[in-house]
């Protein structure tokens, strides 16, 4: 499989630039990571295996099979920053396509999963133990112009399923840090998707 | 919401959580009175950090919003209906099951496993291992029923159905005696898999389920090992085979390397469940993925005590549940966790028995580790560099001569022979109890009669010849070289006689071994220079054989001290033993030797190299305990040693010695050398009782094995001296004694211009200095003087100090009157002792003057 080690080599390297201070690196390789991820969405949503999409293993499954495994801590940590944003972003397409196909009142239309059907269920409970993804995307971009870093950690830790330590790793800050800081976002975005839904709007 | 307002906001929050409602209203009353926003937004984030902070709502969120995939589920598998799904991992799906028999009715789990895996393979490794799995008969293993694939082709597992939680959820809250109480429940289980030959491979917490009984049931046995993939897979080659199936923070650090597993593996995960049930989290997390680095941190360091990670936590808690797991439970659970698995416990039975002591209050087994871990540290940070040493001679204990492995290789397949094996099998028959000794034998016994035995093959030559061969490379391994030397003579005698001429040159080969013990070098040169020419006559040069005898010749030749033709012969047989074995355990000798060699020219750095590799090797082919493991480590301590690095030196000598003892026994050479070298160290430091003590042990036992007049007891001997020297006045006569006996034996055994043979002379010319006998004095450091300046020339040291001891002489035979001040001096640095230094060939260590 020669092809995937050269898509590797080309992934690590671009990792490596970026890290090391090239942005343009960044543009290469995010549809890299998109399209590698999406086709494991698929793949592991498609009844190609059983087990519901583990946004942690999707994204541990990308980066063994995009990234070389003696790439740096820094080029490792960028790789999971990229794969935690591609993974709201998959989830969020996901949640708009279906939320457009229960508009249209039509459940095999055009879905993202090629004319397979999926069934979607959205939380009917206004209890906060669970919300709409868009919802959640909503608030966390707002809180990304206020706070980048808390926004950052967030996705880290709910769509990267990276742990706590890990997010400090990734932002170079201590644990007790990152853990303040995930505590505080938590509760920003609970207070803001509160507002939003009691407000009714969306 | 400007940054401004945003820090704003997190400023307040942080300095409201802490207060109480009425006092959290007064400030909100003060800081937000014209902003309702603001204080809308505080009261709101305020309510949420109020919140359990085990409710995860964002993650739920995101699980909630994928797809179901409950179409995927078959409604029956086989026999068994489905009602339920139990749970999903990354590999598979559990799902609740049933099976209506006549009678009752069975509830199952069923694993129904992802598809992707290599199913084909898979499924006839489950076949494999489904018979040994099922016969798994024990209260606290879920047994496995059943197995097969689905229509579509997915492999299922059948099992007992378990209720029950995670052992680190139900172990949460209980009190310490019966989480330990829990975990020696799951040893026994675990142990009894083991008698069966079963080992798990994928210990957690999430594989064991505590019912509502408190009994402990251990799901997935063996389950590990069939959905290992084959390594041939590109994506798993890519990473480590098998790895991405496991929970790496439980896998023991050979399985991360995706070596061969033996119990130890389970030993390990065992271990890092105790660490969790102690401390509530794992020993080393892994990171972003990075499996290296996870095995890194294990290999570099023992994890942090359990007892430490307790009491680093903030919560009131933590403290006396540290206070509690101190001492005993810290040794018992980093000495399961330790990253070499041989230095783990043997068995997990021993384990669980050293809990169950401590809740018995008795002593443990389990020792908090000092040398071991500091050896290994120590080779790591001197990987890195090791300062090149002031001086330029340098200890080691031993050249290595390599045969053995070289002569199983040829010997292989062709041991078959019915009598040969006859006399193998009654070597070890109990002696005749009539004798009065019951059941005692020693190996020495069982060899001695060997010998004798091998008379009676008289009418079958070549089977005895062989059979005189193995029975001297016993002796000869023990360090009972005349008796090796004998047999050896032998058979190659009886060899000569047949044509063959590759066993002959086999046993000429280890003739010269034993030979070049006993210090009969041009012997045992020619011999190795026959053996060589007959097989290159016979099978070439380039040849796997050739390696071995290249090795010894090697050796001869750096006991000429020709070390350029040492280190071409060495470099050769590297070669031939790389293209014909690839990494392989006998290339540690060539490594160990080269090392003796680089030392020698002060390439200190490179020797280093070359010994850490040797170690690497012979640990992983040899194992820790075995004799060249540990013959490499004593000849690292020497390199340290010489370097100056006392402290670390001496540390590995004692283990080197302690382990060689054990693997040798007392009195072999190689022990003596050992013990020589600490003397010396020991000496240098004045730490002399402990030294003398040493140095008449390797004495005596060198005297034994070899003779008085083999150069070896010179070097024990020579320390022996100075020491003496050292301790005064009182002494001077023993001292010498001994100086007298080195000098007679190396006269004997090594040529006049030898370096050895200077400091015999030196010490004999310092002491006469000290005692007042100009005469004789003068008479060695003529002698010395004469030496060195041939060897050394006129600015080193030795000559320098034998020209002053030589006027001393002669001023005080001489009319002119009392010596000058001058010689004070010389008699301050004589007294003040010698330091250990290093001789260069066969490595031991002789003493110089600084």
């Amino acid at each position: 499989m020669s092809a995937v080690s050269a898509a590797t080599t080309q992934l690590t390297d671009l990792l490596t630039a970026w890290s090391e201070g090239d942005d343009d690196a960044l543009e290469t390789l995010t549809p890299l990571v998109y399209q590698e991820m999406h086709r494991l969405a698929y793949h592991y949503l498609l009844g190609e295996s059983p087990g519901r999409l583990q946004p942690t293993e999707l994204v541990n499954e990308a980066f063994v099979r995009l990234v070389e495994n003696d790439i740096s801590w820094t080029g490792r940590a960028h790789f999971y920053v990229v794969a935690a944003r591609t993974m709201r972003r998959i989830l969020v397409d996901l949640a708009r396509r279906h939320a457009a196909n229960k508009r249209r009142g039509s459940r095999r239309e055009e879905s993202l999963w090629d004319g397979d059907e999926l069934r979607f269920d959205l939380p009917a409970s206004p209890a906060l133990s669970t919300v709409d993804v868009l919802v959640l995307d909503e608030a966390l971009t707002e809180l990304r112009l206020y706070d980048e870093r808390k926004s950052k950690a967030v996705e880290l830790r709910y769509f990267g399923g990276l742990s706590v330590a890990e997010v400090a790793l990734v932002l170079q800050v201590s644990v007790p840090t990152a853990e303040r800081d995930l505590r505080l976002a938590k509760a920003w975005l609970g207070q803001s998707v509160r507002t939003t839904k009691t407000s009714g709007g969306t | 919401m400007t940054p401004e307002r945003w820090r704003r906001l997190e400023e307040l929050v942080v300095r409201l959580e802490p207060l109480a409602a009425s006092a959290r209203r007064a400030v909100l009353d003060s800081e937000c009175a014209n902003d309702p926003e603001l204080r809308g937004v505080l009261e709101g984030m305020l309510e949420e950090l109020g919140r359990d902070e085990t409710q995860d709502w964002i993650g739920s969120s995101i699980h909630g919003s994928l797809p179901e995939d409950l179409h995927q589920i078959p409604d029956r598998l086989g026999p068994y209906r489905i009602t339920g799904e139990i749970g999903r991992g990354g590999l598979a799906v559990v799902l609740a099951a049933e099976r209506d028999d006549r009678e009752f009715t069975r509830r199952v789990a069923i694993k129904l496993i992802r598809r992707g895996l290599d199913t084909v393979d898979l499924l006839l490794r489950l076949r494999q291992e489904r018979q040994i799995l099922a016969r798994l008969n024990h209260p606290n293993i879920a047994t496995l029923i059943d197995g097969g694939s689905t229509d579509d082709g997915r492999p299922f597992v059948v099992m007992e159905r378990i209720d029950g939680k995670p052992i680190d959820v139900y172990g949460r809250d209980l009190p310490l005696r019966e989480r330990l109480e829990l975990f020696v429940e799951v040893c026994e289980a675990v142990q009894y898999a083991h008698r069966n030959l079963v080992i798990h491979r994928d210990i957690k917490p999430a594989n064991i389920l505590v019912t509502a009984e408190g009994r402990p049931k251990l799901l997935d046995f063996g389950i590990a090992k069939v959905l290992q993939p084959t390594a041939d897979s590109d994506r798993v080659a890519k990473t480590v085979p098998g790895l991405r199936l496991l929970t790496p923070e439980y896998a023991s650090p050979e399985q991360l390397r995706g070596e061969p597993l033996t119990t130890a593996t389970d030993v390990y995960s065992l271990g890092v469940l105790l660490y969790e049930l102690l401390t509530g989290e794992r020993p080393h997390a892994l990171l972003l993925g990075d499996h290296r680095a996870l095995e890194a941190a294990i290999a570099s360091a023992p994890p942090e005590r359990p007892s430490q990670r307790l009491l680093r936590r903030h919560e009131a808690s933590a403290k006396p549940r540290g206070k509690a797991v101190t001492g005993d439970l810290d040794n018992i659970a980093l000495m399961a966790l330790r990253p070499e698995a041989d230095r783990r416990y043997v068995s997990v039975e021993q384990l669980a028995d050293d809990i169950r002591r401590y809740l018995g209050d008795m002593p443990v087994r389990a020792r908090a580790d000092t040398v071991g871990y500091r050896v290994a540290k120590f080779i790591r940070r001197h990987r890195l560099a090791v300062s090149v040493a002031a001086v330029s001679a340098v200890i080691l204990v031993a050249l290595s001569l390599v045969a053995w492995r070289q002569a199983r290789l040829a010997t292989q397949g062709r041991l078959a022979s019915d009598r040969l094996s006859e006399m193998l099998v009654s070597l070890f028959e109990l002696p005749d109890p009539g004798d009065g000794r019951g059941a005692t034998i020693t190996a020495l016994e069982i060899l001695d009669r060997g010998a004798v035995q091998a008379l009676d093959l008289e009418e079958q030559p070549e089977t005895q010849a062989r059979f005189l061969d193995t029975m001297g490379r016993v002796y000869n391994n023990l360090g009972l070289y005349p008796r090796a030397e004998d047999l050896f003579e032998q058979a190659v005698a009886l060899r000569r006689d047949l044509d063959e001429p590759l066993a002959l040159a086999e046993s000429l080969n280890h003739l010269g071994e034993a030979r070049y013990h006993l210090g009969h070098i041009d012997r045992a040169e020619a011999h190795f220079e026959e053996s060589f020419a007959i097989r290159r006559r016979a099978i070439g040069e380039d040849r796997l054989e050739q390696a071995g005898t290249l090795t010894n010749l090697g050796a001869m030749r750096l006991w000429r001290r020709d070390a350029e033709a040492a280190e071409r012969l060495w470099r050769q047989a590297l070669d031939i033993r790389r293209r014909h074995q690839g990494e392989h355990g006998d290339l540690a000798e060539l490594h160990d030797n080269l090392a003796t060699l680089l030392a020698q020219q002060g390439r200190t750095e490179e020797a280093e190299r070359h010994l850490t590799t040797a170690l690497d090797l012979h640990r992983l082919y040899h194992g820790e305990g075995h004799f060249e493991t540990v013959r490499t480590m004593a000849n690292l301590a020497a390199l340290l040693h010489n370097s100056g690095d006392r402290d670390e030196a001496e540390d590995l000598y004692r283990h080197a010695l302690a382990a060689q003892v054990q693997a040798l026994g007392e009195d072999h050479p190689q022990v003596s050398r050992i013990q020589t070298n600490l003397a010396a160290l020991l000496a240098f430091e004045n730490r002399l009782v402990e030294a003398e003590e040493l140095l008449r042990r390797a004495l005596g036992s060198l005297r034994s094995r070899l003779g008085d007049d083999h150069l070896e007891v010179t070097y024990p001997m020579l320390h022996l001296a100075d020491l003496l020297v050292k301790e005064g006045p009182a002494r001077y006569d023993e001292a010498a004694e001994f100086f007298g006996e080195v000098r007679r034996v190396r006269r004997l055994a090594s040529p006049a211009d030898s370096p050895l043979q200077l400091n015999p002379l030196m010490g004999i010319a310092r002491l006469e200095r000290l005692r007042g006998q100009p005469a004789a004095a003068r008479l060695a450091a003529l002698e010395a003087q004469a030496l060195s300046l041939q060897l050394h020339g006129a600015e080193h040291y030795d000559t320098e100090e034998a020209n002053a001891i030589l006027r001393w002489a002669e001023e005080t035979l001489g009319p002119s009157g009392p010596p000058v001040d001058e010689h004070e001096s010389t008699l301050d640095l004589a007294a003040e002792g010698v330091e250990s230094q290093v001789d260069t060939v066969g490595g031991h260590v002789d003493p110089q003057r600084r």
